[in-house]
């Protein structure tokens, strides 16, 4: 190894010897301390490889051998060399290809986000564009410490952050907070008051005087069990009123409404199998769509694969390609069946009960009315639903609290 | 002889490298497809079958099929091919 590179660089030249007598030769030419290699015959020649600075000794010594040493090539840096006198721009090119990379990958070309859960990365790439750091910008000289730091007291939601950079990409790790729910307010006095419109089935009252029973109608807002405490006898009535935060669960029965349309016709969408595709390149910002490829088709979807060219994975550059397949489509006019709307009406309101009151409702009763006119079916969902109704909302007392007392 | 014969009873005696001693040559074989020789006094003769060499022992016969000299300097000859026998030319 240490020789081919030493000979690379040395210039090395590959013979022929010829003659009587080759390997009195190659025996008197290694004694003179030359080196040879690779030498092999080829009939009653040799082909052997010798250093640039030896190939000339070994014509002396040819001559007293009686032996014919003809050059077959040069090889090595000097010819390299040689070559590059010959073509000036080359090394000019060269130059100006290594100026060039060094230029392009001392920028940052794309920043990732990992980690992250409830924030959304877009959010934290336009702060970051609002704060100086975004694509383009110089890799040398970031304050790291300081964007980290902005980065913390911007999200409430973000527990750890780092940023490193490798290569021409910045990466953002982050870790989020433990979710915490929203934290209740309590009031020294509290009711417990409807959230909906609904029949009293059940009432658990564990602090509070009731103002409903079970069977008894309730409208959102209404007080079901008061904060307020009046504490009398018969013989001498109202002895005093306590405030207290009233506590109670209250199950109901509420009644929904949902309205919503099938119609009767739709457009069906169905792929033909054509498809055209057309490329562009981006660098930098711009874009250049590459002219060659149009298509004709009157529906179609747009397809768009985008990939960033890169150096190994850490250095993108600001040049990429996007492959744009445009698919044709057709669309037919399709009529569906009363049954079959009614069917897709079962299944939408089916899905729009649990967007709306989570997956497991306690549903008692459930109505489904259809109207067919020529054009849609009319679809009306009766549900009635038991659910908990109740919710605290601070009391204000008709006179002030009074402060206990503290014991001297 | 009889100086040879003391340098050798010395080398053994005192565990000296008999390479460096004695001037006796160095035969390494990696499997069958390289030998190196070191400490050989010319080359006496080379086709692609049969390679010979001079040694302060006597002659080597290195026998194969494309038999190729990789390196040949003062010291060391490296050759490689397929290598079918080696055997000492006896004086």
């Amino acid at each position: 190894m240490f020789l081919k590179i030493w000979s690379f660089f040395a210039g090395y030249v590959k013979v022929e010897i010829a003659g009587f007598s080759v390997e009195r030769f190659i025996s008197q030419a290694v004694t003179k301390g030359m080196i040879l290699w690779d030498l092999q015959r080829d009939g009653g020649k040799f082909l052997a490889t010798i250093s640039r600075k030896d190939f000339w000794k070994a014509q002396n010594l040819a001559e007293k051998t009686s032996t014919r040493v003809n050059p077959k090539s040069f090889h090595g840096f000097p010819v390299f060399l040689s070559k590059i006198k010959k073509r000036p721009l080359l090394p000019v090119g060269a130059l100006v290809f290594i100026v060039g990379m060094v230029l392009i990958t001392s920028f940052i070309w794309r920043i990732d986000i990992e980690g992250t859960n409830r924030i959304n990365a877009t959010e934290i790439l336009s702060f970051l564009e609002e704060q100086g750091f975004s694509v383009g910008n110089p890799r040398h000289g970031v304050a790291y410490r300081e964007i980290e730091v902005l980065l913390l007291l911007e999200f409430e939601d973000i527990a750890w952050v780092s940023l490193s950079i490798t290569g021409t990409r910045a990466l953002i790790r982050l870790t989020e907070t433990i979710y915490h729910p929203p934290l209740v307010r309590r009031y020294d006095a509290e009711d417990i008051v409807a959230t909906k419109d609904g029949v009293i089935v059940h009432m658990a009252t564990s602090a509070g005087t009731p103002l409903f029973r079970p069977g008894d109608v309730v409208a959102a807002g209404e007080t079901i069990v008061s904060g307020q405490l009046n504490i009398e006898t018969a013989e001498e009535g109202l002895l005093a009123t306590q405030y207290i935060q009233a506590s109670a669960e209250v199950w109901a029965r509420v009644y929904y409404t949902m309205q919503f349309n099938i119609p009767l016709t739709y457009i069906e969408k169905s792929f033909t199998g054509r498809s055209q595709r057309a490329y562009s390149i981006t660098v930098g910002s711009q874009r250049f769509d590459i002219p060659h490829a149009t298509h004709n088709f009157i529906y179609y979807e747009v397809i768009e694969n985008h990939r960033q060219t890169s150096i190994g994975q850490d250095f993108p550059l600001p040049l990429s390609t996007t492959a744009t397949t445009y698919h044709e489509l057709t669309r037919n006019l399709r009529s569906r069946s009363p049954e079959f709307a009614q069917e897709l009406a079962q299944e939408l309101a089916a899905r729009r009960i649990t967007e709306e009151m989570g997956d497991n409702p306690d549903i008692i009763d459930k109505q489904i009315n259809f109207t067919q006119n020529h054009r849609e079916l009319e679809v009306e969902v009766f549900l009635t639903v038991i659910e908990r109704i109740d919710q605290t909302q601070e009391l204000i007392p008709e006179t002030p609290l009074e402060t206990p007392e503290e014991a001297p | 002889m009889a100086k040879i014969n003391i340098k050798r009873k010395l080398t053994t005696a005192l565990e000296l490298p008999k390479d460096v001693m004695l001037g006796l040559p160095i035969i390494t074989m990696t499997g069958d497809e390289e030998i190196t020789i070191t400490n050989h006094k010319g080359l006496v003769e080379y086709s692609a079958g049969c390679v010979r060499l001079s040694t302060p022992l006597g002659g080597l016969k290195i026998f194969g099929i494309n038999l190729i000299l990789k390196e040949i300097t003062a010291e060391t000859v490296m050759i490689a091919g397929k290598i079918a026998s080696v055997s000492w030319e006896v004086k």
